[in-house]
């Protein structure tokens, strides 16, 4: 079995630094954040692939001379 | 024209120390899961966080740990919001910001399991943390540069802002590389206060 991960902690009113093993709760609220940051990530990388793909379709209707849906218009015109 | 009385009484008044060093930490050996700053006294105007660090994240180049902070405790609700301009590794520029989350992201630090002995760098405002009429305001550059190493992917840079939406005086701040998992040995926070 391997070490549990450690914290540092330093009290600003003493200076007194500590190198303390991280509990049970605190794996798990690592693990959480974890997943919290992916799912904030992912959420990210959809929002900016949905626009990438609005702009792509807006540009080839242009190209094409065929009408642009509101949104389509929305992300060329600033 | 004042005579030398004069300026050296002007002088004596000055606020000479009014930007003290609080606490320091150099990660040791073996690394850690988090660095955690308590009991920080409310005697000072504003706070400032330098940091020298690495994370040891072995699937890119970059690492961005969070920050949370708190009053007696680490607050761990979605009572954060950052909104962020900068350079990514991949090269795109972009500025994001997001609603509230449960931490704050906005710091890169290089990952030394792809590049050795290289660290980000950054400088974290908090300004008027001690003040319980005001939410508290975060300002932070911060970045790495990796030489263009591994594939072309160079280093990050961030200019951020952000919020903690509480009136509570800050005594509590965390670092923690959620994704590493660990800042790596001879990373670096300095905590200062600043008298206003």
């Amino acid at each position: 079995m391997s070490e549990a991960p450690t914290k540092i902690v330093v009290d600003c009113s003493t200076g007194e630094t500590q190198i303390i093993p991280l509990t049970a709760e605190e794996i798990t609220e690592r693990e959480a954040m974890a997943v919290a940051y992916a799912a904030e990530k992912a959420a990210e990388a959809e929002a900016k692939a949905a626009a990438d793909a609005l702009k792509a379709s807006a540009r080839a209707k242009l190209i094409a001379g065929t009408p642009l849906t509101e949104a389509e218009a929305a992300v060329l015109v600033i | 024209m004042p005579i030398l009385g004069t300026v050296a009484s002007q002088f004596s008044s000055k606020p000479f120390g009014s930007y003290e060093s609080i606490q320091t930490v150099t990660v040791g050996a073996g690394g850690t899961a988090s660095i955690n700053f308590t009991s920080i006294p409310a005697t000072y105007k504003h706070l400032q966080i330098r940091y020298t660090a690495a994370s040891n994240r072995s699937n890119y180049n970059v690492d961005l740990p969070s920050m949370q902070v708190g009053n007696t405790t680490i607050d761990t609700g979605n009572n954060y919001s950052t909104h962020n301009v900068g350079r990514r590794s991949d090269g795109a520029l972009a500025a994001d910001g997001g609603a509230s989350g449960n931490q704050m992201y906005f710091m890169y630090v290089a990952s030394s399991a792809l590049i050795t002995n290289t660290f980000g760098v950054g400088i974290i405002d908090i300004l008027d943390y001690a003040n319980t009429n005001k939410y508290k305001t975060f300002r932070a550059l911060t970045g790495c540069d990796l030489n263009g190493m591994p594939s072309s992917q160079g280093g990050a840079l961030s200019l951020a802002s952000a919020n903690w939406m509480s009136t509570l005086a800050i005594t509590n701040i965390r670092f923690t590389p959620v994704i590493g998992p660990l800042f790596t040995q001879y990373s670096s926070f300095a905590l200062y206060g600043i008298k206003g």
